[in-house]
């Protein structure tokens, strides 16, 4: 089955999507089909531990939940500052999924 | 020989307006690095992304000239990544939505674009492994 990644790229603070495509994604991992949420530009903030976001949720029900490196040094959001659960990484990952045929959601 | 694997992106939006350019470029830089063929296809705002007349300008608010301002132009990001694509084995076809540009007069872009039809769009998504469209915020 082919993996969905959704590159997530609001922040969660001033749309309401953020938290449907979290939903979404809980909903497609239930389905069986593996789902990863890349943050990407303004979506970096929904990392924050003390964010507003449902990616809190996602990550429980087992939804794999990255960060963009460069979104976060951009807007000086540490590391440590992240929720459990997400990990940092690079545009790369987006290309990666492209070439191994993931179904790529552009938010 | 293993083949080389082709990765479309679709961008909508202007320059100078919105961290989507950035992204984009990133994500089309990342791809060359990796010897992927990078088909573009630019539409609406995004075919003015490697107009040639683009220039930078200083900052009188700062106090900085136009060398100390180094103000970034999107031209100069693509015309750098289609320069450096057959050193990693890759090939960059950058097309520009026809129609769009002719609305913008942006005809003039820098050496390697070429004017197309959302039909090259269809031709270039069907003869690649992976499309991604970035669309506007």
């Amino acid at each position: 089955m082919r993996e969905l990644l959704i590159v997530e790229t609001r922040d969660a603070a001033d749309h309401k999507d953020p938290e449907r495509m979290a939903d979404l994604a809980i909903g497609t991992s239930k389905a069986g089909i593996p789902t990863t949420i890349f943050l990407a530009e303004n979506g970096a903030f929904n990392a924050r531990a003390n964010g507003e976001s449902r990616l809190g949720a996602a990550v429980s029900k087992g939804v794999r939940v990255a960060v963009d490196r460069f979104a976060l040094t951009e807007r000086a959001i540490d590391e440590a500052a992240l929720m459990d659960g997400i990990s940092v990484g690079d545009i790369d990952l987006v290309v990666d999924r492209l070439a191994d045929g993931a179904c790529v959601m552009w938010r | 020989m293993k083949h080389p694997k082709t990765l479309t992106f679709v961008l909508m939006d202007a320059p100078f307006e919105s961290s989507r350019t950035a992204t984009a470029l990133r994500m089309i830089d990342a791809s060359i690095q990796r010897g992927f063929n990078v088909n573009v296809f630019a539409y609406e705002g995004a075919v003015m992304l490697p107009f040639r007349h683009q220039q930078p300008h200083p900052n009188l608010v700062h106090g900085r000239d136009v060398g100390e301002e180094d103000h970034p132009l999107p031209r100069e990001w693509i015309a750098g990544m289609m320069a450096m694509a057959p050193d990693r084995g890759a090939a960059v076809n950058w097309v520009n939505c026809g129609l769009c540009v002719d609305e913008r007069g942006g005809a003039d872009s820098i050496e390697g674009v070429q004017r197309g039809t959302p039909a090259d769009l269809w031709k270039l998504a069907t003869a690649s492994d992976n499309t991604l469209v970035v669309p506007t915020a």
